[in-house]
């Protein structure tokens, strides 16, 4: 009896904590698409006519050049160029340090590892100081590649993790067949990592899709804002038009989780394999 | 000469290969050459790291010892930011419910995430979609989430207060709105949004136990809730401190869930450090103050940092 009575409480927990996750997103697709009055009058109704203007509102909200469309363009310069350069710096690195002897290789590990311990509070200030000397404030590429660096330590520990189980006999049967290092890597290496290169890169892109502590002082401009801080001028105002906010909490929150859906595979893969970092 | 060691325990292992490797030279060549490629690839890992990582904390900790307002040089004034912090009494303030807010949440992740991953092991159906819906929460923009739930907390209005109402337990509960309770509702979605990914790492470490081990239980007739807290607690102990440490951490650190939900208000009550020095940096402009206060943050990570390395590491012996 009391088997069953555990499997039905764990059974309870489970089903519960999936409601708690899931209700939010219905939620916020609910009231997206709700006329406000109605979000009001009754909100937890299912049947009504859809205000699709909602969205069309929540788009071209916000002043001039600072529209969700800008934010989203700006989103996607930055996440994009901290993927270029985290991946583009980290991934050759990881794959070649596998080759260093032992010492050298604890000491680059014990640097790397240093790196991802520091804390963003330490270094926002700094960034601000430096960004405004050399012109780069409000420039969504420009806080890409601080993004992009910051993911490196980590990039770097779960690729190597991944290169040094990398089966030893395919690059030595590369080499006799006369490659050259370098093509090695290029043609039998990254071929074979691409999943793994695909997790990691959805983790940087998790992060810098959704962190505005460091964005928020480098894109300070309204027309250089990403989602993440432009959706902040939709906080803290619940009392004119919440179809609308709700419509932008839709279109800011979606997209994530349906290319997560797609790539849920390699995303838990990711995690899994390399467990524990940011 | 690691290269040359290697052949040798090569060797050992398949006789024939490795002569032929050695006597062609090529297993040499393999690790030889990629060490001067490896230092190429390196150099700019390096130069970056200390760009963006270094040199920034270092100008964080000269910062600390100065008065700057956002423009021209620095001006020295010794230790005075820190005397001026400690005797602060917002400052005093910010760091205690800075650690409660990052102690609570932290526990209250990996005590959730455990329990259900514990659940979800324990072969309840649909294993698989759980992994994936169950991180739909850490996906989802911060910003987004936040504004969603403070939203919802919202008295008469917000979708939570609307669905207690329904079930009786009242739907005029202000707690953002009041300096004593707006922490419990950022608590609560710092919580729910960091579960996903603990869940996944623990329940990783969970299926990383032996069958064996498990099925050695079920023979000597051990129930679910004895195996939970006899075998696979005490296997996962290591990983759940690990967890831990690293989620005290991300959340001390965590500005944006804070921030969207009630930029540190009401009356500054829930300005953790992260905003505090934000707010002193970017709306007082004072610079100076606001490193000293990153700099304090991150004395006291470090410190807690390695005493979680240092434990799950003992754990582990």
């Amino acid at each position: 009896m009391p088997r069953v009575l555990g499997k039905f409480f764990s059974n309870l927990g489970v089903l519960g904590w999936t409601a708690l996750v899931l209700l939010p997103f219905f939620f916020i697709m609910l009231f997206g698409t709700k006329p406000t009055s109605q979000i009001y009058a009754n909100p937890l109704g299912v049947i009504y006519s859809p205000a699709w203007s909602n969205f069309s509102n929540a788009w071209n909200a916000g002043a001039g050049d600072s529209t969700m469309g800008v934010w989203f363009i700006n989103t996607f310069l930055l996440v994009g160029t901290a993927l270029v350069v985290s991946l583009g710096v980290a991934v050759p690195a990881a794959y070649f340090t596998i080759f260093l002897p032992p010492k050298a290789n604890r000491r680059v590990m014990v640097t790397v590892l240093a790196g991802t311990v520091v804390p963003a509070i330490l270094l926002v200030i700094p960034f601000f100081k430096a960004y405004n000397q050399f012109g780069m404030l409000n420039k969504p590429i420009a806080a890409g590649v601080a993004y992009g660096v910051l993911a490196i330590p980590t990039t770097f520990l779960l690729m190597n993790r991944f290169f040094v189980d990398f089966p030893r006999e395919i690059l030595e049967a590369g080499l006799l067949d006369g490659l050259s290092n370098l093509r090695i890597f290029r043609r039998l290496v990254l071929p074979l990592s691409v999943g793994q290169i695909v997790s990691v890169g959805i983790l940087t892109l998790i992060w810098a899709w959704g962190d505005s502590q460091i964005a928020i002082v480098l894109l300070q401009s309204q027309e250089s804002q990403p989602i993440s801080v432009g959706m902040l001028s939709f906080a803290g105002d619940f009392t004119t038009d919440l179809g609308t906010t709700f419509a932008g909490l839709s279109i800011a929150a979606i997209p994530p989780v349906i290319l997560y859906i797609i790539l849920s595979k390699y995303v838990t893969k990711g995690i899994a394999l390399g467990g524990i970092s940011k | 000469m690691t290269s040359l060691k290697e052949v040798q325990s090569k060797e050992s292992q398949h006789p024939k290969q490795g002569r032929v490797f050695r006597s062609k030279k090529k297993k040499i060549g393999l690790d030889g050459t990629n060490i001067r490629s490896a230092k190429f690839a390196l150099i700019p890992v390096f130069v970056l790291l200390f760009l963006f990582l270094g040199l920034p904390v270092i100008n964080s900790i000269q910062l600390s010892f100065s008065r700057w307002g956002g423009l021209g040089p620095l001006e020295p004034v010794g230790f005075q930011n820190y005397t001026d912090l400690f005797a602060d009494e917002q400052m005093r303030y910010s760091s205690r419910i800075t650690v409660l807010y990052a102690f609570s949440v932290a526990i209250g992740v990996v005590a959730i995430a455990t329990v259900l991953a514990a659940a979800v092991s324990a072969s309840v159906r649909g294993h698989k979609i759980y992994k994936v819906i169950w991180f739909f929460p850490g996906i989802a923009p911060p910003t987004a989430v936040a504004i969603f739930w403070s939203s919802g907390f919202q008295p008469e209005t917000g979708i939570v207060n609307t669905i207690l109402g329904k079930i009786g337990l009242g739907g005029d509960h202000a707690w953002l709105a009041s300096s004593e309770t707006a922490l419990y509702p950022v608590i609560f979605v710092g919580i729910w949004s960091a579960v996903g990914f603990a869940f996944l790492v623990i329940l990783g470490a969970i299926e990383q136990i032996p069958i064996s081990v498990r099925e050695a239980a079920t023979v000597d007739g051990a129930n679910i809730r004895q195996q939970f807290f006899k075998i696979t607690l005490p296997l996962i102990r290591p990983v759940m401190l690990i967890m831990l440490t690293l989620q005290i951490i991300w959340t001390f650190n965590g500005f944006t869930v804070v921030w969207a939900m009630t930029t540190g208000g009401p009356a500054d009550s829930t300005s953790i450090l992260p905003i505090l020095a934000y707010k002193e940096a970017f709306r007082f402009g004072r610079f100076g103050t606001a490193a000293a206060m990153a700099v304090i943050a991150g004395i006291f990570l470090m410190i807690i940092g390695s005493i979680g390395i240092r434990l799950s590491r003992s754990e582990q012996r």
